[in-house]
């Protein structure tokens, strides 16, 4: 009895001092999380409406030898559509893709046109040139079972599923779905069920004829990427982009509540899904990758508080599982904002990149607005919500600076000449992909800037 | 001849290939619908593992949900964040002690998501479809029913989606319950259903046994999953369709191939056999008919060679008998002895030119070229002449002819003929009723009709044969006619040559020996009238 006692308090202390050492810098490192309020300093006595921004940023991880091990499906078209020149680019960059890996990660490769075949059961990539000859064997023809397809990826995932690994399905489709369930609300709830078990599900649009809406949906709910490949060239770019985040995850599992302090009245979180009860607003994400930031930005409403107080507006706790110690952690951070009576301290001391992401969220909700009315046939209106939308991001751009809101601009324009003309499938699935970038700070586009 | 055979032919072969053939389709018909239900058992039974393989998922997904411990005592924040992190469950909810919601509370501070499910199952809480925990005591008359029911599903349609609601007890006799993803619950069911192989991948498996497919079903009656290699045109029905358990039994399981795979080797083998059986059929009856054909062509031959040989006998036996009867009438009374002699070799050469030409005639009667000549006489006077060259023979034998005549008059009639029937008659009489004393011939005369009757006093002949003593080549087997020398045309000939002069020939009933009755149309000669 008094020896166990002794032993467990020299492990207590070896956990503290192993705490307090090495590890405790890699933690600090590895999510840095900040919430902040765009305008923090306020008009007093007054209720106003401010953006609140949580920010999570990965840390860089360095060397490739410390990332997460990777359990991945793909899941392949091999519809009739895919025939030649794309069955050929998919399989070249699903061989590269896989050249990326390392034998513990874990590899399956579903294929599917109308029904679906599992081409390679989930395996540890020991054995490469099974994969290989799989690969090789693929074949196009026939009808799309999108849904079905998925849902084989999934159950080969699940055979190895972990949440210490990085669960992911890479669908590849360039068709319409045409057998079993295939609206985007239906893929979208598989797509929510699978992101809350922790699969993401990335979906990649090859050529003109796939359903965007459909495609982005699923990645959306499950918090995967989304990438429109026009060309099958663009493939291997598209495979290379994605893995470069699936092996940088830094942490997975990502829940991010921001508890709204006594008064202040959440209104809605700009872009991204979440749950709002009361004054408690959740939000989750799959992953987080390295060097690259997240945010939710929340629409909140402030009672005007005395002039010269401060006080704290919402306290943000992120919970998530650290992928380099397999262990959870959380960080709390609490947003504050002070009054005064001036407008023009309130202008001076607003928060730039905050006002500029909460701007660049209202830029896509006012595209999607736009490309709704599109939908619908005005094509007039469309138009006009999508000139004002370059006027408002301009502006905002000359006042913020984020060459962000530039680009995006810019990218409304072209948008708005395009709406009834023979391009506009092609715009509309550059658009969707657009919206989801933005809309999930896909980690390719902050790291390589505007590049589209 | 010809037709008939042809028929007779026909109807063997065909009649039996009929009743062969019926019987052939009735049992192919009957082991077809059989094997078919056979295989839609098999099928059915397969379908029905694969829906007790998805009964099994949700046995398990019930058992996951109920492994929540005292779900009714958790707070509605722990009740959020639990669905959150769940991938199969959309919802989760509690009843209060009156089957009220508490939790999500109509009235409490609501996420969007609770308020879109409380749309969603609006009807199972205003129509109380999920009994609450006193629901026994409430309604005691059906408690014995409800007191049984610790769990169980709710199927919603609303819209175009499904609300799938699992409710039970829990430890506190709470009813909670959750409502699944549905979407997440097929794509379950998808991952646990088969895949379609690929030929290459397992090898050696050969594309034909590949082709077919069972499709899942969903309630608006679209595919939601497909295995196997087969497409299915849209208005195909499936070889075999099963439900899926409840509480999916909207969901069905449907086979499809493209065509039966049973019953055609069955009706292979039967056409296989039905044709065997009738080439053996044709086989066997063209065997008979060259056999016929054979035995007929051979009966012809002999008759014409018969026929040949009589006409050559002819002239030589012509000149044996004139030159017999000259020598008779030189030689005068007082030989007797020699007379007696030559009196024999006239009989016999008699008797043999009257076989002759029964032959002759039997072969003409045959070629259809027997023609009568008529030619005016006195029928009587016919009568005695022929009679009177059997004289001699029958009297040899121990008969007697008595002759009562009564057809005096002139008619016309074909003599040689006359002479024919009789000597048929009255050789037979000699042949088979010898010693028996009076032979009594009668003849009448009535108008044209011309009627002589032949009675003699022998044995007769049974009443059964009285037809058939007429037909060629039959000739009366017993202990009187064995080792009597015959042809067995004789009778026949003289029932022709008496039908063709317009009357007949028939054996009457006679109470003691044979009597033949002859009936001739003789027309009559008139005055001024042509003969």
């Amino acid at each position: 009895m008094n020896a166990m006692h002794h032993r467990s308090i020299v492990r207590a202390l070896a956990t503290l001092v192993v705490y307090l050492g090495g590890d405790y810098a890699a933690r600090a490192e590895l999510v840095s999380l900040d919430a902040a309020l765009g305008t923090p300093v306020m008009l007093a006595g007054e209720k106003q409406k401010a953006y609140l921004r949580v920010a999570l940023t990965g840390a860089d991880l360095g060397d490739a030898s410390k990332r997460a091990p990777v359990n991945v499906a793909f899941v392949l078209d091999k519809s009739g559509s895919m025939q030649g020149e794309k069955m050929e680019r998919a399989k070249d960059a699903t061989r590269m893709a896989i050249e990326k890996l390392r034998d513990i990660d874990i590899v399956s490769i579903v294929a599917y046109d109308s029904t679906v075949q599992v081409l390679v059961p989930a395996t540890k990539l020991t054995d490469r040139a099974m994969v290989s000859n799989a690969i090789n064997r693929l074949t196009a023809d026939n009808s799309t079972a999108l849904f079905a397809g998925v849902s084989k990826g999934s159950a080969e995932l699940r055979k190895f599923f972990d949440r210490n690994r990085v669960n992911r399905i890479i669908l590849l489709s360039d068709g319409m779905a045409n057998v079993g369930p295939s609206s985007p609300g239906e893929l979208g709830d598989l797509g929510m069920s699978l992101g809350r078990e922790g699969i993401a599900v990335t979906t990649i649009g090859l050529g003109l004829d796939y359903n965007e809406d459909l495609m982005t949906k699923l990645a959306m709910k499950s918090d995967g990427n989304h990438m429109f490949a026009e060309n099958a060239v663009d493939l291997d770019k598209v495979f290379a982009r994605e893995f470069g985040d699936v092996l940088s995850v830094v942490a997975q599992n990502v829940k991010v509540t921001i508890n709204c302090a006594e008064g202040v009245r959440p209104i809605r979180v700009l872009g991204r899904e979440a749950d709002v009860a009361g004054r408690s607003v959740s939000v989750a994400m799959n992953q987080l990758y390295g060097s690259q930031a997240k945010y939710v930005i929340l629409e909140v409403e402030v009672p005007g508080g005395a002039k010269g107080s401060q006080t704290a507006v919402a306290t943000a706790d992120v919970s998530y599982l650290n992928m380099r110690t397999n262990a959870p952690e959380n960080v709390r951070r609490v947003a504050t904002a002070s009054f005064t009576d001036s407008p023009a301290i309130v202008e001076a001391s607003a928060k730039k990149d905050v006002m500029a992401a909460a701007v660049y969220q209202i830029g896509v909700e006012r595209n999607i607005m736009a490309m709704r009315l599109r939908d619908e046939g005005k094509i007039d209106e469309a138009a006009r919500v999508l000139t004002s939308n370059v006027n408002f991001l301009n502006e905002n751009f000359d006042k913020y600076g984020d060459v962000n809101l530039k680009s995006y601009s810019d990218s409304n324009n072209t948008a708005a000449s395009n709406l009834d003309s023979s391009l506009w499938n092609l715009q509309r699935k550059k658009m969707r992909e657009e919206q989801h970038e933005i809309v999930t700070q896909q980690s390719f586009r902050s790291r390589s800037g505007t590049s589209r | 001849m010809r037709p008939k055979l042809v028929i007779v032919y026909l109807l063997i072969v065909i009649a039996p290939l009929a009743a062969v053939g019926w019987l052939g389709a009735a049992l192919a018909r009957n082991e077809q619908t059989m094997v078919a239900v056979r295989f839609r058992e098999v099928l059915t039974g397969k379908l029905n593992d694969t829906a007790s393989n998805v009964a099994g998922l949700i046995e398990q997904r019930e058992r996951e949900l109920m492994t929540v411990s005292n779900l009714s005592a958790l707070s509605p924040a722990d009740l959020r964040e639990r669905a959150r992190a769940s991938g199969i469950v959309r919802q989760y909810f509690v009843l209060d002690q009156e089957g009220d919601l508490v939790y999500p509370s109509p009235s409490g501070e609501l996420m969007a998501s609770e308020v879109e499910f409380l749309r969603r199952t609006e009807s199972i809480w205003s129509n109380g479809e999920i009994p609450g925990p006193n629901a026994e005591s409430q309604q005691a008359s059906r408690a014995v029913q409800s007191e049984t029911r610790t769990k169980g599903w709710h199927v919603g349609f609303w819209g175009s989606g499904v609300s799938l609601v699992f409710w039970w007890r829990d430890e506190r006799g709470a009813v909670v319950g959750a409502e699944l993803n549905e979407a997440r619950l097929i794509s379950d069911i998808v991952g646990i259903l088969p895949e379609t192989t690929t030929p290459e991948y397992t090898g050696r498996m050969s594309r034909s046994r590949q082709d077919d497919c069972t499709t899942l079903v969903d309630p608006k009656d679209a595919v939601v999953y497909k295995w196997g290699a087969y497409s299915p045109n849209a208005k195909e029905t499936p070889r075999a369709d099963v439900a899926l358990f409840p509480p999916l039994q909207a969901w069905s399981l449907k086979y499809y191939s493209p065509a039966a795979p049973y019953g055609q080797g069955m009706i292979f083998s039967v056409i296989l056999g039905f044709t065997a059986f009738g080439v053996a059929l044709v086989v066997l009856a063209l065997y008979f008919y060259r056999e016929n054909t054979r035995a007929i062509r051979d009966a012809l031959q002999r008759v014409s060679f018969v026929n040949q040989v009589s006409h050559e006998l002819k002239t030589p036996l012509t000149n044996i008998r004139m030159y017999a009867e000259m020598l008779d009438g030189d030689l005068g009374e007082a030989d007797t002895d020699t007379r007696r002699r030559l009196g024999v070799i006239v009989s016999e050469s008699q008797r043999l030119s009257r076989l002759i030409n029964n032959v002759l005639t039997f072969g003409r009667n045959q070629r259809k070229l027997l023609t009568l000549h008529r030619t005016p006489g006195i029928i009587d006077e016919a009568l005695r002449s022929i009679i009177s060259t059997f004289d001699a023979p029958l009297n040899a034998r121990g008969v007697t002819v008595d002759l009562v005549t009564g057809a005096g008059q002139e008619a016309n009639f074909d003599r040689d003929a006359l002479e024919q029937i009789m000597g048929n008659l009255l050789s037979n009489a000699e042949k088979y009723a010898p010693n028996s004393g009076r032979l009594e011939i009668t003849s009448h005369q009535n108008g044209d009709t011309v009627t002589i009757t032949v009675s003699d006093q022998g044995p007769g002949i049974a009443g059964n044969l009285r037809e058939r003593i007429f037909e060629p080549f039959y000739r009366v087997s017993n202990k009187l006619t064995d080792g009597v020398a015959g042809a067995g045309i004789g009778l026949t000939i003289a029932r022709h040559l008496a039908r063709l002069h317009g009357g007949n020939l028939t054996l009457e009933p006679s109470p003691r020996g044979a009597r033949f009755k002859v009936t001739l149309r003789a027309t009559m000669r008139r005055s001024g009238g042509t003969p």
